[in-house]
């Protein structure tokens, strides 16, 4: 266990850093704490590559030219890819603080980490969102961040398909 | 100088890794991703006559997301996931072919493997490639159609649509473990737990690299 956690510190080291070789964001290299773990004891981390929020599409190159740059990038890295794993994790709870804790990413200036958080309240599925998310659209100028907003607004006002099911009867779009 | 550090420890890391490996057996090392739905599903509302002259013909529209997913699994294997239960493609990373099974992980309960609900295929696309022969190791990007199914007997969900994956790749205990990040954006068809047919349309993604052993 503790050879495997070992394993795991030194994993930055072994993967080094990317460079950023085509237009588009960097993916990141480094390893995330996985607060799975605790969950699952029978699972033992051994860390992840990047801290990608879904939909980057940066091409990456995992060989390292500087050491000492890459150390703090990966530290950064290894930040920003706990943090995604979290709200993934988060997303995927019932918990009313989860959602406190994923709307706090809404603002962050980590475009990454923002996406994972507007991702995360759609897969949590609480309306309790919206205002936030109406709130913080409002804060942005990128396009693609303020459409990413738009569409999460638009799921989350939207019956789920367990409140769906109970309103059968119930006429959302009659064609007018 | 600094770079020699690295390359030593390195070297020690790699040793202690395969100390580790051998210790725990009957373990293999896992690549476990977060699958992700976030979809649109409009389904034939009523028909309705309010007057003489009117006829309205509703159409109901709801979201559909990765728990609705793994409750409608629930429903079809019996088990009852919790809220935090998640939809997770595992990839074994010692194993040669990329084989990869898509399970329910619901806390400490034992993983329920679902592959058979699903059938994951790609078509058509173009890519960008950085590969390193020397180290084996290569990033890039595809530009690809994707077909994703799945079918169980309380539900089932049929989209396809563009996607663009990203892959990056690292080595772990002498493997070279490739991830593949999915971004789709899918429409298609689907019919729910009471039998409804609809259209549905929204976003599919496959994302997360976490490399974990597991027995």
């Amino acid at each position: 266990m503790l050879l495997v956690g070992i394993c795991a510190a030194l994993l930055p080291l072994m993967i080094g850093t990317r460079n950023q070789a085509a237009s588009g964001p960097v993916a990141g290299g480094a390893i995330a704490a996985d607060t799975s773990m605790q969950k699952t004891p029978s699972i033992q981390h051994l860390g992840n590559m990047s801290g990608r929020a879904p939909g980057s599409t940066g091409t990456n190159v995992i060989e390292s030219t500087s050491p000492a740059d890459n150390s703090a990038d990966a530290a950064n890295e290894m930040d920003v890819a706990a943090r995604i794993a979290e709200l993934e994790r988060l997303g995927m709870t019932d918990e009313s603080n989860s959602l406190l804790m994923i709307e706090s990413d809404f603002d962050s200036r980590e475009p990454r980490i923002q996406e994972a958080a507007v991702a995360a309240a759609v897969q949590f599925g609480s309306r309790d969102a919206i205002p936030a998310l109406q709130y913080v659209y409002l804060q942005f100028d990128d396009p693609e961040q303020k459409l990413n907003i738009q569409k999460a607004i638009g799921l989350l006002e939207l019956p789920s398909m367990g409140e769906a099911g109970g309103l059968a009867a119930q006429s959302v779009d009659t064609g007018r | 100088m600094k770079v020699k550090n690295i390359l030593k420890l390195t070297g020690i890391s790699m040793a202690l890794m395969l100390a580790g490996v051998a210790r725990i057996n009957a373990a293999t090392t896992n690549l476990v991703q977060n699958i992700s739905f976030a979809l649109t599903c409009y389904e034939q509302g009523s028909t309705n006559h309010p007057s003489t002259n009117v006829t309205t013909i509703a159409v109901n529209k709801f979201r559909l997301t990765t728990k609705d997913i793994i409750g409608e699994i629930g429903l079809a294997t019996s088990n009852r996931f919790s809220g935090k239960a998640r939809l997770v493609l595992v990839t074994d990373t010692a194993s040669s072919n990329s084989v990869s099974t898509v399970e329910v992980r619901d806390g400490t309960n034992a993983s329920v493997d679902v592959s058979s609900f699903f059938t994951i295929g790609e078509g058509f696309g173009v890519r960008s490639l950085y590969s390193n022969s020397a180290t084996g190791l290569s990033t890039g990007v595809r530009y690809h159609n994707l077909r994703l199914v799945e079918t169980n007997s309380a539900a089932s969900l049929n989209v396809r649509g563009f996607a663009v994956t990203t892959r990056i790749s690292f080595k772990c205990f002498n493997n070279i473990v490739r991830v593949d990040t999915v971004d789709a954006d899918v429409a298609g068809t689907s019919v729910d737990t009471n039998g409804i047919a609809g259209v549905v349309n929204g976003s599919l993604n496959i994302s997360g690299d976490d490399v974990k052993i597991e027995k």
